[in-house]
């Protein structure tokens, strides 16, 4: 009750003044165009992931995608910020945050915004790094679009198949595909859209655990979901088949926009690490969510969710059910203003977590309070600062989030920029299986896996200074090079030393939590950007990052990240409507001590092949390659997409699949009426 | 033999380099009038003429190639269609047909008394057909997928108005997990019109 007395408080305040104020600018803004997403060979969303410099990224199954973001946070904690059209999604199954499940089609995306460092956008602190997708606006017509991909790894058995040379059988990728429809009048717009997803979760690393862990559930023959056997494609393959359907309709004369999405990821294989293996669910989610301006003069800004989440039951040999259902709703209201001497922002947030599950749980929800602002002043015509701070409160705990950046530009080549932020967080704020085992969501102890958390987990809080020098020489290079530091207090950090278990190809170890674990990352950057000539662009960064202190588990888990980290893109367009693209990464090696165990158990053998598991990941380089050509006046495009040309051995996890040599086709339809 | 596979593909990307060199202005400015003004459709017999591993195991039994090329804004492209037919040499093994879908890309340069050498390669995917099905699945799919590259090396010989005579040398990689190396000699016929205005208007 008295969140909902603050709420209307701060209501009648923030309406008192009408003065308008622009969009601020962020303190480290990236933005990826529609543009770069169109050459750069994308197939799902998370793979605009690949697109951001400094960011580090793992995965298992290479659907879903662990993100070190600037060297905010590890592999762990996944806290980093999914934002579409204003609107923060909640992806997260645990410790995985699932970009991929986001519902939005890539040709409907117009741009992405990257934040790097900590502070205040769209109503969120921005600790753990932010990626925001912003769509297109709905022209006054009917547009229908349709994407249709498909591809196939290579190192399958071909003819050999079932003979004494045979080898697994890796299954093609995707035939994903989406279809949007536009229909837009002068001030009113209305947008539906449907995305299917295939994913195969059977790469040589993981075939026998998901295999295995798909027969013979209990209770066979009487399998949930049944008649929807021919939507779905059922077959006791370890495939995902995802489908999602999303509706829009909105005003364009104060931005205002309903949105309702439902999406039912069926057998989806979560990683659940503490049992050391992927379990299949069935992952739902409904989303109903209002946002836009309160008045005409756009002073006012107000942000609704309902957020339904469930981890359905998928039949598995275990029996495991997360018996997981959550609710969340949130709502925010923004003041923005405009003075001779400053903009600003300020607003309340209030959002209530809900988790409905058969463990009894000592309180079966939170709720969170955030009050904000943000401010934006010159001190000369060529210095500029932006103030932000944030108070969050939760079950009587409060902490404090600010940063202050000074943007120098020098001359017309040359500017300064530099962020710095101390921020605290709270244990609710991360949601996380930890967090909600302390209520007592007892599914660990259910299914005997021991855990350890020493000591008592309090709020972290982290300290974090980056400095970015611009240049840019005519119109045709810019070079930018960046540095940062971050001191990291009080962090909980899980490890486990796994084992192979041999009769099903999982993993086991107890979970010990250690809190209370300080580090410090020293990060730097250089990029440079050079368009030689129009129809030619090339980019090259470097990224470095490395623990110059910190306690010892604190330095194992960071050593999962690799040090270093170098890409070059080229992009050749010798015609509008055609156009190459290529892409050169450099992975350095990485080591990650929770699989030190299980260092060179056998996961696969057979006359042909004798593959092991190692906790080390060996250094990569490896070429993507894209052919993109435009045809029937733009209307329809189809792509070539070659990844790991080289086919070199890529691993991002040690236990996670090995991407050889990859093709995709992909073909996109825009007809407008 | 090994020597032999790699002088092959050696010397076929060595002239697709050189002739990439050579032409790296005109690249540039892409030729936008002579994109996809003609179409060349052709038709050919494949052989398959090198042994390896693979040949160990099955035998080649019947090529089919047919395919249309257009100039493109450089070189020209083309998009065609591969069949090939093996069986088995051993009884364990299935008999299967491959069906190949590709584009490709390629240069021509002109010789004596109308003739023209031609250096292209080529990227698809093949379907292949097992007759016997052989899997540890129920609902394994009967048609596998495999990328494919090729490298082209053609003679083309003028015989009457818009008809010419091939003759072509490629070699083919299969990226099962036995990478299917393969080596045909092909000869075939192609006939050139000037293509319609909808293929232009489609393609631009």
């Amino acid at each position: 009750m008295k969140y909902f007395i603050w709420f209307l408080l701060i209501l009648w305040i923030l309406t008192i003044t009408d003065i308008v104020a622009e969009e601020l600018p962020a303190t480290d803004l990236k933005v990826i165009s529609s543009e770069e997403i169109q050459n750069a060979g994308i197939t799902r969303i998370a793979d605009i992931l690949f697109l951001v410099d400094g960011w580090n990224l793992s995965t298992i199954d290479g659907y879903t995608w662990q993100v070190s973001a600037n060297n905010l946070s590890s592999y762990q904690a996944q806290n980093w910020i999914v934002m579409l059209d204003g609107q923060r999604f909640e992806l997260n199954s645990f410790d995985c945050k699932i970009l991929n499940f986001l519902p939005v089609t890539i040709q409907q995306i117009d741009y992405v915004e990257i934040i790097c460092t900590p502070g205040i956008h769209n109503g969120e602190f921005t600790e753990k790094g932010l990626i925001h997708f912003h769509t297109k606006k709905t022209q006054p017509n009917f547009l229908i679009q349709v994407f249709q991909m498909g591809g196939n790894v290579t190192g399958e058995p071909g003819p050999y198949e079932g003979t004494e040379y045979g080898t697994p059988d890796l299954q093609r990728i995707g035939r994903d595909a989406s279809y949007s429809f536009d229909y837009g009048l002068k001030n009113w717009y209305f947008r539906t859209y449907f995305i299917r997803h295939f994913h195969p979760f059977q790469d040589i690393a993981m075939i026998k655990r998901n295999t295995k862990i798909l027969e013979d559930p209990p209770g066979n023959g009487s399998r949930e979901n049944r008649h929807l056997k021919l939507w779905f494609e059922d077959t006791d393959r370890p495939k995902m088949i995802r489908n999602s359907l999303s509706l829009r309709l909105g005003n364009k004369s104060i931005d205002n926009e309903l949105q309702v999405d439902y999406s039912y990821s069926y057998r989806y294989f979560l990683f659940f690490k503490p049992i050391g293996r992927e379990i299949p669910v069935n992952d739902i989610y409904t989303r109903i969510g209002l946002s836009g301006n309160l008045f005409k003069n756009k002073n006012i800004l107000y942000r609704f969710q309902y957020f339904y989440k469930e981890l359905e039951k998928h039949p598995n040999s275990l029996d495991f059910d997360f018996n997981w259902k959550s609710h969340n709703f949130s709502g925010l209201l923004e003041k923005k203003s405009k003075s001779l001497l400053f903009e600003s922002r300020y607003g309340i947030e209030y959002s209530k977590f809900l988790l409905d599950t058969k463990y009894h749980l000592g309180k079966n929800y939170f709720d969170m309070a955030k009050l904000y602002g943000k401010v934006v002043y010159d001190l000369s015509e060529k210095v500029y600062q932006n103030l932000d701070g944030m108070i969050c409160y939760s079950n009587d705990k409060t902490a404090l989030k600010g940063s202050i950046s000074n943007y120098w530009k020098i001359n017309s080549s040359h500017s300064l920029n530099a962020v710095l932020s101390y921020s605290q967080r709270l244990f609710e704020e991360d949601n996380s299986l930890w967090f909600w085992i302390d209520r007592g969501y007892n599914i660990l102890q259910e299914y005997d896996v021991d855990y350890t958390i020493y000591g008592k987990i309090e709020k972290s809080d982290q300290l974090t200074f980056d400095l970015t020098w611009n240049t840019e020489l005519g119109n045709y290079l810019l070079i930018k090079l960046a540095g940062s530091y971050r001191n990291f207090n009080d962090l909980y950090i899980e490890r486990q030393d796994f084992e192979l278990n041999s009769q099903d190809y999982s993993f086991s170890a107890p979970v010990k939590i250690y809190t209370g674990q300080n580090g410090n990352v020293l990060g730097q950057q250089i990029i440079f950007n050079y368009r030689i000539i129009p129809q030619i662009e090339q980019f090259l960064s470097y990224n470095h990052q490395v623990v110059v202190a910190g306690d010892k588990v604190f330095r194992e888990v960071w050593e999962n990240i690799p040090e270093h980290k170098a890409v070059y893109k080229v992009t050749f367009t010798p015609e509008l409507n055609f156009s190459l693209w290529a892409r050169l990464t450099y992975l350095s090696s990485s080591y990650w001590i929770d699989y030190q165990g299980i260092d060179g158990q056998t996961y696969y053998s057979s006359s042909e092949i004798n593959e092991e598991y190692h906790s080390t990941i060996d250094s990569s380089v490896i070429l993507d390659f894209q052919i993109q050509k435009w045809f029937w006046e733009r209307r329809l495009k189809a792509s070539l997409l070659l990844r790991n040309v080289g086919n070199q051995e890529l691993k991002y996890h040690p236990i996670g699949a090995s991407f050889d040599l990859t093709y995709y086709f992909l073909l996109e339809l825009y007809l407008k009426f | 033999m090994i020597f032999k596979k790699k002088s092959v593909y050696t010397l076929i990307l060595n002239i697709l380099i050189i002739i990439f060199f050579f032409q790296y202005k005109s690249l540039l400015h892409a030729e936008k009038n002579i994109a996809f003004s003609s179409i060349n459709v052709v038709l050919q017999y494949a052989a398959n003429t090198n042994k390896n591993s693979f040949h160990d195991l099955w035998e080649h039994d019947l090529g089919l190639e047919g395919f249309i090329e257009t100039p493109f804004y450089f070189g020209c492209v083309q998009a065609g269609v591969h069949l090939d037919s093996y069986f088995s040499k051993n009884k364990e093994m299935a008999d299967f047909q491959t069906f190949c879908l590709y584009i490709g890309w390629g240069k021509s340069c002109s010789l004596p008394l109308g003739t023209k050498i031609f250096a292209g390669i080529n990227i698809g995917s093949t379907f292949i057909t097992l007759d016997e099905k052989k899997s540890q699945y129920e609902d394994q799919y009967d048609i596998e997928q495999e990328l494919r590259t090729a490298f082209d090396c053609r003679l083309i010989f003028p015989l009457f108005e818009n008809w010419n005579l091939y003759l072509s040398e490629s070699y083919s990689i299969i990226y099962t997990f036995h990478r299917i190396r393969l080596n045909y000699i092909s000869a075939g016929i192609s006939y050139t019109f000037v293509s319609p205005q909808w293929f232009r208007e489609f393609t631009k």
